[in-house]
């Protein structure tokens, strides 16, 4: 990765954790926080099948799925989340919960690939 | 002369009114831009190990991700009762450089990838990610609260992290 590309996935990046940020803001009253985390996550996956079947250069490829779509998701709110609910429901469902939201990002992950086969 | 009195009496409420929404709308702002910078340099703190150790994308993903997890466990903890803005913390090393760091699109896809080869190779990896983030925040948690017990401050020990949490939410 030269420094003008390294530069430019970092700059998606950073657009990614505003998204991410903003989104937060706005559906974190609706949803609860963890249902706003885990729906930018869904929607970080659903982009990344889309542009991993578009596949359109390897430039652009880097800047949308390690810039945009890796700044935009995060694991380390997920998890911090999913540790402060295990303390009101336990691990067991907690971990569940984890385990469906991954399961989840698979299918997003498959159905934005579907879109861009289309 | 009754007018003028109830012209004076309305603008108050108006000037009250005007900083402290122009506050919201400058601290949202502030916020936003410490997680944009904060994002970069996560993603740049993500990027570089991608880049250097080409071919092991699924264990340097793995390891970021738990790195991060680790990180907000004993951030979650060390803002409890800190004297640091709970607004610029979170925004710029919560939401802004361990959210950039971390990905759930990045293990997501790690997964993927692997289960193409291998299906119970992508499944391991799900569930290796699952476990070893959950773990790590918990883990990051009491870590912050072991050190500081051994410390002799004992300062955070006994704080269960979802009272640390309640605090930060209060802010917003």
């Amino acid at each position: 990765l030269s420094g003008i590309e390294l530069a430019l996935v970092c700059a998606a990046g950073s657009l990614g954790a505003g998204v991410r940020f903003g989104v937060g803001r706005i559906a974190g009253s609706r949803l609860s926080v963890l249902g706003a985390t885990i729906t930018v996550n869904l929607g970080g996956c659903f982009l990344a099948g889309l542009v991993t079947a578009l596949a359109p250069s390897e430039l652009l490829n880097r800047v949308a799925l390690w810039g945009f779509c890796g700044g935009l998701t995060t694991y380390s709110g997920l998890a911090l989340e999913l540790s402060l609910l295990a303390r009101r429901v336990g691990l067991l469902r907690s971990g569940l919960i984890q385990a469906l939201a991954f399961a989840a990002g698979l299918i997003a992950l498959g159905a934005g690939w579907l879109l861009g086969r289309i | 002369m009754g007018d003028m009195h109830g012209g004076w009496r309305r603008t108050p409420t108006k000037c009250g009114g005007t900083p402290a929404a122009l506050y919201r709308v400058g601290l949202a702002a502030a916020e936003v831009l410490l997680v944009a910078v904060g994002g970069a340099v996560g993603t740049l703190m993500r990027v570089v190990p991608l880049g250097l150790v080409p071919g092991h994308a699924a264990l340097t993903t793995l390891s970021v991700n738990v790195a991060g997890s680790l990180a907000i466990g004993v951030l979650a903890k060390a803002l409890h009762g800190s004297r640091v803005s709970k607004h610029i913390a979170r925004a710029l090393l919560a939401g802004g450089i361990l959210g950039g760091l971390t990905t759930f699109s990045g293990a997501v896809l790690e997964a993927a990838d692997l289960s193409r080869a291998d299906a119970l190779a992508g499944v391991g990896y799900a569930f290796a990610t699952m476990l070893s983030c959950l773990a790590a925040a918990e883990a990051g948690a009491w870590l912050w609260g072991a050190t500081r017990g051994a410390d002799g401050s004992g300062a955070g020990r006994s704080e269960d992290l979802l009272a640390c949490r309640e605090e930060l939410e209060e802010e917003v």
